[in-house]
This record gives C-alpha cells, structure tokens and sequence, in this order.
C-alpha cells in the first residue's frame, strides 16, 4: 500500500515534442483530405468573392464624384449585391465543411486518446494515479476542441483575407501594397507580445485560479468539518488569500498586454495614414481616380479584424500545441500487445519466490504460494504489509522482480491482455459506479448479457431486492449526475461485474468497513455466494473474512511469515493468534 | 427553546449585484466612461477618412492630407490609451465584485449556524465559482451597454447630420440585421443548442470511464468501455456536425443581410451625391458609419444578454444567501453559564427525532464511553445532535449542567468537538493540521509515522497522499490535539487492522480517561472493550448498558456486535 504513495504531480505521463503533435494532427486530418482541400478551396473563393466589394465601392464613389453614369452605378451595386449573395452561399458551404472535418478529425483525435488511456499499463495508473489522465481527456481534450473548433478556421481566414487583401491593394495600384505593409513591424511587435510576454502569465493567471477552485472545494466540501472543529475564519481567509492572488495574476496579465493593443492600434494608424498618404500623392498625379483610393482605403480597413484575429490566435494556437503534446505523449504510449502464450490448464496459482519493488526497496521478498483450483485463501496482515501490491501482482498489473506468477502452469506475464482478463478478475478495494444506466454499468463485465442474465446475477450477489424497488429498474441513471448508491450498494455492484465476468481465478481486495457492521456482514454473505466453486485470493481487511476462508496466509513486511488453515492458526500463538485475540478481544 | 434561528437578512439579485459593486463602483464607472469613449473615437474614423477624401485626397494634396492624419493620429491616442485603459481598470473591478461576492458565499456556507436543508459541494461550487464571476461580468454588461448607446447615439448624429436620409436608411437596416436576423435563425439556434448539449456528453462520459480505470482494469473491460465511448462519441460527432450546419446557415444569413445594409447605403448615397445633395467623401463617410453601426447595436444586444445571465446568477446566489440557518446563536443577554455541579458533562434528555423515539444519556466527566448505534439513521441523528447541527423536535442536549443552545455556537463547539466519520483533511502543512504540541496526540492516534512521512509537502489535495488508515489516523490526531473537554468520534477506527485498532483504543483511553469525556460510537469489538462503559441503542433509545464483557450476554447486542 505504501508504494502506491507518491508525491502529487509526479510526472508519469509523457508528453510529446511539438513536431510528433504535429504530425499526429496531420494523421488524424488525413484520411479526409478531399474534405479538407474543398473546404479550403471554398473559403478561398469566399475571400476571393468579397475582394470585388471595395472596387465597386470605389466605382459608387467614382459615380458620386461624378466620374460616372447611372448605368455605372447600379452595374457596381449589382456587383456588391451578386458577391455578397454568393460570399454568403460559399461561407455557409464553407462553414459547414469545415465543421464536418474538423469534427471528423477531433472524433479521431479523442477516441485515440481514450482508447490508449483505457489501454494504458495499468501498472502506470496504480503508480501515478488517474489525476492527470483526467486532466488530459477533460481540460486538454477541450482545448484541442476549442482551437479546431474556432481558431484553426479563423486562421484559415485571417490568413486568406490578409493575402488576397494584399492582391487586391496591388491590383489597384502596386505602391498601395507598399503602403500597407509598412504596418507590418507593428503587427509583429505584437505578435511578439501575445506570443512571447503573455503566454507565461496566462500559465501563471491559470495555475492561481487551479489553486483558488482547490481551496474552494476543499472549503465547502469540507463544510461539516470545519464547522465540526471551528475552522470557518481560517479556511475563508485562505480562500480570500487564494482568490486575491487569482485576482493579482488577472490584473498583471491585463495590466501587460493591454499595451499590445497599442501595437496594433499604431499598426493600424500607420498603415491608414500610409494608403491616404499614398492615395493623395496617386490622385495628384492622375494615376488613380478617387474610387481607387477609396478602395485601397476600404481594403486597408477591413483587414483590421483579420489581423487582430491573427495576432489574438497566435496565443490560442500555441496553449493548444501544448495540449496537443500532451494528448500525442498519450497516444504514444506503447501499448501491451502481447500475443497469446499457452492456455492455462487450469486455475492453480503458483508464486515462487516472488519479490517485488515500486522504487527501492522492495516491498515483497520471497514469496512462495500455492492456491489450488477451488481453493479460497486469505491474505492477512497489517496495513502497509504488501497485501494489495501482492494482489496487484497476481492480477498481472505488475512484473514481479524476481521470481514467477503461473497460472495454471503458463507464467502470468506469458498471458496476453484477453486471456489474463477472461480467467482472472480484479475487484479493487476502490469502487466506481459508471455513469449510466445501471444495466450499461453492469455490462461493462459482460456485453452481450441479457437484462434476465443482469438480474440473475444481482440476485446472486444480493442485491435484487434494492433494485427492484428503483423506478426504472435496470435502466435506472447511476452515478455521476444520476441517483446515488450507498457504499454497501456499490460495492455489490463490484461484485456483480464479477459474477457476469465468470472468471476462474477471483482476487478480491476488500473494501474497509464503511458500510458499517451490519453491510459489511451482508457483504461477506455476498461474497461467500459470488465465490463457490471459483479459486480465489481475498485481500482480508476484516479478520471474519479470512475466518471464513480455506487457508489464511499471513503477511509481515513483505514476506509470508505464517500460513494455514484459520481454525489452527487462532488456536496457536503466532501472528495470526495475535492479530485473531485483538480482533476478537472480549469475546 | 430556539428550533432554529432566524432567516438571515433577505437577499434579493438587485442586493447581491449592489454588495458586488459595493467596493468596485468606481471601477465599474471608469470602464464604461472609457469604453464609451474608445466606442465613440472608433466612430469617426470613418467620419475622418471620409473628410480626408474630400478635403485633400481628391485635390491629391498630400500635405493636405497630413493635417487630416494628424487629427487620426490624435483620435488614435485617445482611442488607444481608453481601449488599453479599459481592460486593466475593468478586470479590476470585475474580479474585485466577483472575489466580494464569492467571499460572501462561502461565508454563508462556513457559517457555524449551518442550513436548512442540505445543498450539495457541486452546487455550492458552482454558486461560489461561476455564479460569482458572472455577478462579476456585471461591469461588462454595464460597459458593453453604455459604450454601446454612446457610440450609436454619435453615429447616428453623424449620420443625420450628414444627411437625414441616409441615416434613415442606415438605422432601419442595422435594427434590420440586428434584430431580423437572429429572429429568423432562431429555431436554427435551438436545434445547435440541443445538438451541442448532446454533443458534450462524450466529454463527461470520457472523465468518468478514466476514472474508474483501476475498476475497469479489474474486470478486463478496457476494449469494451473504449468501443462504448467510440459509439458515444461518433453519435457526439454527428450532432455537432448537425449543429454545425444550422450555425453555418445563420452566419451565411446574417453576412448576406449585412452585406445589402451596404448596398442600400451606398444606393441612396450615390443617389443623394448625383442630385449633389452629397460629396463623395460623406458618402465614404456615410457606408463606413453604417458598417460601424452594427457594433454597437450588438453590443446593446450582447449587454442584454449578458445582464440576463447576471441576473440569473445573483439570483441563485440571492437564494443561497437567504437559506434559513438550521440552528440559532442565543440572545446576547443571556445569562452566562454556570458551569453544572452535577458531574455531568453531556447529557442527552428524552431526546425524540426523525430516528431517536426519547433517547436519554448522562456521559460523566473523564468517562469514556463507546456507543453501539447499528442503524445509520440513528447513528447520524445522534451525531447532529450533539454536534448541534440541529435542535431535537422535543427533549435536549445539556453540557455541563446547560442547555446546549444557551452556548454561542464556536464556544458549544470548543467544549464538544464531534468528529465526522468522513472528516476531510485539508491541503496545509502539518503544523496547521496540528498545532503547536501535538505530540501526545500523534502517540494516541498512532500517528508520529504518519505525520513524519508527510512532514516536508504537508497534506495534499484534501489529504489524497495518504491511504485510508493514515487518513484516519491523523484525522483521529487532529481532534486529539484539540484536547477538548468532551470528544464525540464516529466509527474512528473502520480503516485500521485490527492490531492498529486494539492500540488506538488504548492510545484514546491512556490521554483522555479521567481528564476529559470521550464518546465513541463504533461497532468494533477492539474499542468497545477499552470502554469504561458501553452504551448500547436499539430503535432510537438506549436499551442496555454497561461494560463490553457484561453486554455480550444481552442476545441484541451480541447479534449486532459479535455476529
């Protein structure tokens, strides 16, 4: 048990190097490609359309000017009105076929990060916890989502608009081009600024605010507590000091890039004032009418918006690479393909001289034991004694160090995935009850159960009796944001699973007496049904337990210092008798 | 007899938004003078490329054209420094309404008089963080609509200077496209609503299936939680993709709507400067400024939209604020209390409840007592009881000789620390956990290990660092350190083997026994026989009681006990 403890924010977890995300993304956009090229064909011309707006314009003004006839006049808003009806079309169609392909992609993208989550060596998730996968399939899942969602088609179109705007400002007049791009180092400047001085304030603004929610939950989680033990003025001042360091961050990050706006608002200017500037000189010298300059003048200011856009997304794109790392460090995780080794003959299990360690030292040494086919031991120790790493052991999470684990005469390790998964289950001391409908829970264990095959199996546990009287029955929502179980109702659920799984080989670790001494006796009696005729290693929290069990196995830091029948250990005067008379004290 | 005190002082979404800006009134001012003024220098650049195309542009006079970017460039200054201002000065005031209003929150729910009626950690949560920050946004809504009136009011006045008719047409089509628009893409905007709501469920359901990763491990059914989640999400990916197309419909509308606001514009204008009614400049002036109008106008409908969120939010904090307490603090002019002379430290008379049918208990001072209550309704009746989570329908709790409710409830709550089963830890360094001399106490828990292996991170994270039993045993060391004169623990020891168990009991009894009054409800057998006395409850009134060997005689007992 003590080896589970590490200290929180242990990088276990890889993360990837920018260009492996890359091309993980390009990976996943492939295989609709067509898609992808047709909906950038469409944005272009979408772009491309609204690029004969401001010379029409420029015409009207010409027209105004009276550079022009009626007839000129409404050619140019029959112009305007046929690319404004068109841009509307294709940015529909454009919209549209990005959606379908950035969805096609993200659906991709998360189910390869689920399903190598799901696949991960479980001996990494016993070590490192399941904190920071969360965090990567929930916070940088979104992310991703956000920036394939919004920012990636912006991209697309700020850097269409720039282009083709610039085009457009040649065609009038090459020089009105010149004009606009000396606003250039402007932008950069502020590029600079959003990409370089405030990513690491909005890091610093996030991780104060990750502490402010701690605090907050720990506080009102803890309501009951606090009151209990009159803690309130403590825990509302160290909330107060959490959300006024939030608050500091927020103000210093707005404080520095509130002048980056500066930088594009000077952009802005120097490239208007350049096109005017420019504009004036042409018209003097007759090479451009005034519609023309006008029309650069237009041009000029509608790339506003897209530039901004750039600069703003330059900051999204790169905390979305960041998550992006993270996610491609999970889908490169080397998966346990192994292949199928020899069937097992049957359900005996041998450890020979097991030892085994998380870090140095070891917390198991020696080991040997024998559980023959149908035989019910009971592992027996105090806490922090390797009882649940030893079941970890057998469970196939982890490689023992020295010495071997056979099933049925084949080495455990020698086992792939499926064969290990279909003679031996796991119950672990943590219970989960899966969001969903009670019958999608329980089917997790088996698919393709009936509703009649769920109900025999809740009855074999017990549980009938509760489920019955829930209103939907099976399809009654549990878990998150469904109704709530009681401890002793979870932990019949975990059982369950295990009759549906049918396996061989059942390795129980059991939960502590939460459910208090009346559940935790209607517990054992649902044990002792769910585990006739099957070979089983129960981890004993509870001394009735391991009474009850065929043979008692007794541990001591790491190694097995007694084992046998319970009666006859009670009856003498080792460790078990010891641990049996404090137990039973005045009985 | 005070049930329960009094409602605290009604709140109302109007009085939570007032105690928001109660200390950021200013701020909130200055951010909708600046904004407004950044709205209203955006205008007239238009106005000034408009003008300089009449004035200097069409002579091709450049140094002409110099003095009209010289007026830009001021306009610039001014529009820079209020835009750059806005954002500093406005996220202070938004985070100091916010960070008042959530202080306010977390107050009510630390409050020692505590609530009627639970709410959960989620929805308190929730109130404290989101609810407080769009009570915060309060300064955005007011900025958003004020900047947003300001700068219509100018724009149109520009307009309609530079020529009634155009403005007219100008103002119908902006209301047109502001208004019409989403009012036809409406039930599109439904449908995407409903569809995104579908579409984020893959996410929840992903969390959820990582979490129970060991559970799923155990069981061998990684491929089919991960073919169950591919399902969810391809279904997710179709909905989004559905809503996808309804949003990409309405952006198609609404540019194409937006886009004959322009034509119109520019029809009537180029009209009006036919028949000389217009220079050609004002009408540059003019398709700018109508362009321009549709900001505003959107931020009109953006503030009011974002007003209704922040209405709804105060609201929900209103409700939360207002909860009636469960318990009430005693009129000040009670008189003191004298502390009884009877030996009597707790006492508990005819107490009747939802569970309890007249329990009646008297725990001298330094006995250690340890109580059997089987059924969890009970056991937790008892436990609010005399933590004085609530009062008892009829019947009372005395300490010391007094009623438990002539206490102020921190001072009741000094002298009889009741421990829940599940207390939390909290994340802080050990000294915090256990003040200055806990080393009597960490001996009791059987805690010194626990507490050296944490002593340089402290608890983490709630206390998640630790395993069950460490959890326990350092939270068992916690309330020890207290040294209060009566303790009340409930099942202290569930997550210890039994040697651990038998060692802890004797740890309580060799501190406290005949010094201080300790209760423990438990159900195992180690603790109970360290008890001086047992109590033992049967359907909610003390049924038997005496020393754990003579008990185990009584049938009852031993069924639930020994069994």
């Amino acid at each position: 048990m003590s080896g589970r403890q590490r200290p929180a924010g242990d990088p276990t977890l890889p993360v990837a190097s920018a260009r492996e995300a890359r091309r993980h993304l390009w990976s996943v956009l492939r295989p609709d490609w067509p898609g992808a090229l047709l909906a950038i064909v469409v944005l272009v011309v979408t772009v491309a359309v609204g690029l004969v707006i401001p010379p029409a314009i420029g015409r009207v003004v010409d027209v105004a000017d009276g550079q022009g006839t009626r007839h000129d006049l409404a050619g140019a808003l029959l112009v305007i009105t046929v690319a404004t009806m068109i841009q509307g079309l294709t940015a529909s169609a454009g919209w549209y076929l990005v959606v379908r392909v950035g969805e096609g992609a993200l659906a991709a993208l998360r189910e390869a990060v689920l399903g190598h989550a799901l696949a991960i060596p479980r001996a990494s998730v016993e070590r490192g916890g399941t904190g920071d996968l969360v965090s990567r399939v929930s916070n940088d899942v979104d992310r991703v989502s956000q920036a394939l969602r919004e920012g990636v088609p912006e991209l697309l179109w700020s850097i269409f608009t720039v282009a083709l705007t610039l085009v457009g400002l040649a065609a009038l007049d090459w020089r009105f081009a010149l004009a606009g791009l000396v606003s250039l180092p402007f932008y950069a400047w502020a590029a600079h600024g959003y990409t370089v001085i405030a990513p690491p304030l909005y890091v610093d603004e996030r991780r104060a605010e990750g502490d402010r929610s701690q605090q907050l939950l720990e506080a009102l989680g803890g309501a009951r507590t606090i009151q209990a033990l009159v803690l309130g003025p403590r825990h509302l001042r160290r909330v107060e000091a959490a959300s006024e360091a939030a608050r500091l961050r927020s103000i210093r990050a707005a404080d520095t890039t509130a002048w980056f706006f500066s930088r594009i608002h000077a952009g802005e200017l120097t490239g208007t004032a350049t096109v005017l500037l420019v504009g004036a000189a042409l018209v003097g010298d007759g090479s451009v009418s005034l519609g023309a300059a006008t029309a650069a003048a237009l041009y000029f200011i509608r790339l506003y918006d897209p530039i901004g856009a750039l600069v703003h997304l330059l900051d999204e794109i790169q905390s979305a690479t960041a998550s992006l790392r993270r996610l491609t460090g999970i889908v490169q995780l080397p998966l346990d393909r192994r292949a199928d080794g020899p069937t097992p003959r049957d359900s005996r299990l041998v450890l020979a001289g097991v030892g085994f360690g998380y870090d140095d030292p070891d917390v198991l040494h020696q080991v040997d034991l024998v559980v023959e086919p149908g035989e019910h031991v009971a592992l027996v120790g105090t806490s922090g004694a390797g009882k649940t790493t030893l079941a970890a052991l057998v469970a196939g999470i982890h490689t023992p160090r020295a010495g071997r684990i056979e099933l049925g005469g084949t080495a455990v390790d020698a086992l792939s995935r499926e064969q290990l998964s279909a003679r031996v289950t796991l119950v672990t001391q943590e219970v989960h009850v899966f969001a969903g409908t009670l019958a999608q829970d329980l089917r997790l264990a088996r698919p393709e159960a009936s509703d009649d095959d769920l109900l025999a199996a809740l009855s074999a546990v017990g549980a009938l009796d509760w489920v019955a009287v829930l209103p939907d029955g099976l399809a009654t929502r549990v878990g998150a944001g469904g109704r709530a179980l009681t401890p002793l109702q979870a932990q019949q659920l975990a059982l369950t699973r295990l009759v549906l799984r049918d396996p061989d080989l059942a390795i129980l670790d059991e939960a502590t007496a939460e459910a208090g001494s009346t559940g935790a006796r209607q517990l054992e009696a649902s044990m002792a049904r769910v585990l006739a005729g099957r070979t089983a290693l129960l981890v004993a929290h509870r001394l009735s337990t391991a009474a009850a069990a065929d043979r008692v196995v007794v541990l001591e830091r790491g190694r097995v210092v007694e084992e046998g029948p319970p009666d006859v250990l009670a009856a003498g005067d080792g460790p078990y008798a010891r641990l049996w008379r404090a137990w039973q004290s005045a009985r | 007899m005070s049930a329960s005190g009094p409602g605290p002082t009604v709140q109302t979404a109007w009085s939570v938004t007032r105690l928001a800006l109660r200390r950021s009134r200013k701020g909130a001012g200055a951010t909708t003078l600046m904004v407004s003024v950044h709205q209203i220098c955006e205008a007239s650049t238009p106005v000034i490329v408009g003008l300089a195309l009449d004035d200097a542009i069409a002579r091709g006079s450049v140094a002409g054209t110099w003095a009209w970017i010289a007026l830009l460039a001021g306009i610039y200054v001014v529009l820079s420094a209020c835009g750059n201002g806005a954002g500093p000065v406005g996220v202070r005031a938004c985070t100091r309404a916010e960070h008042d209003v959530r202080q306010a929150v977390v107050a009510r729910f630390l409050d020692p008089r505590g609530m009627k009626g639970e709410r959960s950690t989620g929805e308190a949560l929730s109130i404290a963080s989101s609810d407080a920050s769009e009570v915060g946004n309060s300064v955005h809504a007011l900025a958003s609509g004020v900047s947003g009136l300001a700068a219509l009011g100018v724009a149109t006045l520009a307009l309609f200077v530079t020529s009634p008719l155009l403005g007219l047409v100008a103002l119908v089509s902006v209301l047109v496209v502001v208004f019409v628009a989403p009012l036809l893409a409406r039930p599109l905007q439904q449908r995407s609503a409903a569809q995104q709501e579908a579409a984020a469920q893959s996410a929840a359901v992903a969390v959820d299936l990582v979490e129970g990763l060991r559970v799923l491990g155990g069981i061998g059914a990684e491929q089919t939680a991960a073919d169950r989640y591919r399902e969810m999400s391809q279904v997710s990916r179709r909905a989004r993709v559905r809503a996808g197309a309804a949003e990409a419909l309405f952006e198609g509308v609404t540019s194409t709507i937006g886009g004959f606001l322009l034509v119109a514009v520019a029809a009537v204008g180029a009209l009006l400067a036919m028949r000389g009614e217009l220079t050609a400049g004002q009408l540059v002036a003019g398709v700018g400024l109508a362009q321009f109008l549709v900001g505003p106008v959107s931020r009109i409908a953006y503030a009011g939209a974002l007003a209704a969120t922040t209405y709804a939010s105060a609201r929900r904090i209103a409700d939360l604020l207002n909860t009636d307490y469960a318990v009430g603090e005693p009129a000040a002019d009670l008189p003191g209390a004298v502390p009884g002379q009877d030996g009597i430290a707790l006492g508990v008379e005819r107490v009747h409840g939802g569970h309890l049918r007249g329990l009646d208990l008297r725990v001298l001072m330094g006995e250690f007592v340890a109580m059997v209550v089987d059924d969890l309704g009970e056991r937790l009746e008892l436990l609010d009881l005399l933590a004085r989570r609530h009062d008892p329908a009829t019947g009372r709790v005395m300490v010391d000789g007094v009623p438990a409710e002539q206490y102020p409830l921190d001072d009741l709550r000094r002298r009889v620390v009741v421990v829940p089963h599940d207390a939390s830890l909290f994340t802080e360094p050990v000294a915090d956990i256990l003040g200055p001399r806990p080393g009597p106490a960490l001996v009791a828990a059987r805690a010194e290990e626990v507490a050296d292996s944490i002593r340089e991170l402290g608890s983490l994270q709630g206390g998640r660092n630790l395993s069950g039993g460490q959890r326990q045993r350092l939270s068992l060391a916690r309330a020890l350190a207290i040294d209060p004169p009566v303790l009340v623990l409930d099942e202290p020891t569930s997550a210890l083997d039994a040697v651990t168990e038998a060692a802890v009991a004797a740890g309580l009894r060799d501190l406290r026994a005949g010094r201080h009054t300790t209760i423990v409800i438990t159900s195992s057998a180690g603790v109970l026989a360290a008890a001086d006395r047992v109590v033992f409850v049967s359907e909610g009134r003390v049924v038997a009681s005496g020393r754990h060997e003579e008990l185990t005689f009584d049938e009852r007992y031993a069924g639930v006990v020994l069994a």
